[in-house]
């Protein structure tokens, strides 16, 4: 009775917001990725964008050719709560065999 | 006769398996015979460059640490214990190394892991 009590007297706003965040699950990591990556893909300079980790928690990878000052300013450090790293790899190629030098 | 044993001197199993972050992987190659590595991203989207100025956009693809050079591509990529298929290894750069999911590839060419000891 006395916690009824209580619970009315809460400042009304407070619970509501409560019960909205409740409502609103965060997105899983694969959907994080899937909503930002088109956008970061058309950055000059990023060839990719993936699922791998970060001090031992899962994190939104960019892949680029090489980390520039102007990439850091462009991909977030983070997005709806996952850790956003950008990762250099240079230009991906297909890796086809070289022709063999003879000796 | 027919084996399906790697020049590298292990077999791979039948028993297909889905990547994961830090799993341990070993390959055997034309370029660099076996080399071993991690899997160090999933459910990656990436322009891979091929000769000639072309790029393609590959969605759903697996990252590794660097384990090859230009003529590794077309090794099937294992576990490092138990051998269990896991990508067929096609791109890379100097960092890094791309691998379709082997699922995804016995599928689409109606094939299956040679793995007769």
């Amino acid at each position: 009775m006395v916690m009824v009590g209580f619970a009315a007297s809460c400042n009304h706003r407070s619970v509501e917001k409560e019960q909205s965040d409740q409502e609103m699950p965060k997105l899983t990591i694969e959907q994080v990725q899937a909503k930002y990556q088109d956008r970061w893909m058309r950055i000059p300079g990023v060839v990719g964008a993936g699922i791998g980790a970060a001090n031992g928690k899962p994190a939104i990878k960019v892949l680029v050719v090489k980390k520039t000052m102007e990439l850091e300013q462009q991909i977030p450090k983070e997005a709806e709560g996952y850790p956003v790293v950008i990762e250099e790899t240079g230009e991906i190629r297909a890796l086809p065999r070289k022709k063999r030098i003879e000796a | 006769n027919f084996t399906c044993e790697t020049a590298c001197g292990y077999t791979p199993s039948n028993i297909l398996i889905t990547a994961s972050i830090g799993m341990n992987v070993k390959k055997c190659g034309r370029t660099t015979m076996e080399t071993t590595g991690k899997v160090t991203g999933v459910n990656v989207i990436v322009f891979v460059g091929y000769s000639g100025g072309k790029s393609a956009l590959f969605t759903r693809q697996i990252q590794f640490s660097d384990i090859a050079e230009p003529g590794d591509s077309g090794s099937l990529i294992v576990t490092n214990d138990g051998n269990q298929p896991v990508a067929l290894l096609f791109a890379g750069s100097a960092t890094t190394t791309i691998g379709n999911p082997i699922n995804d590839v016995l599928n689409n060419f109606n094939v299956s892991i040679c793995s007769t000891p």
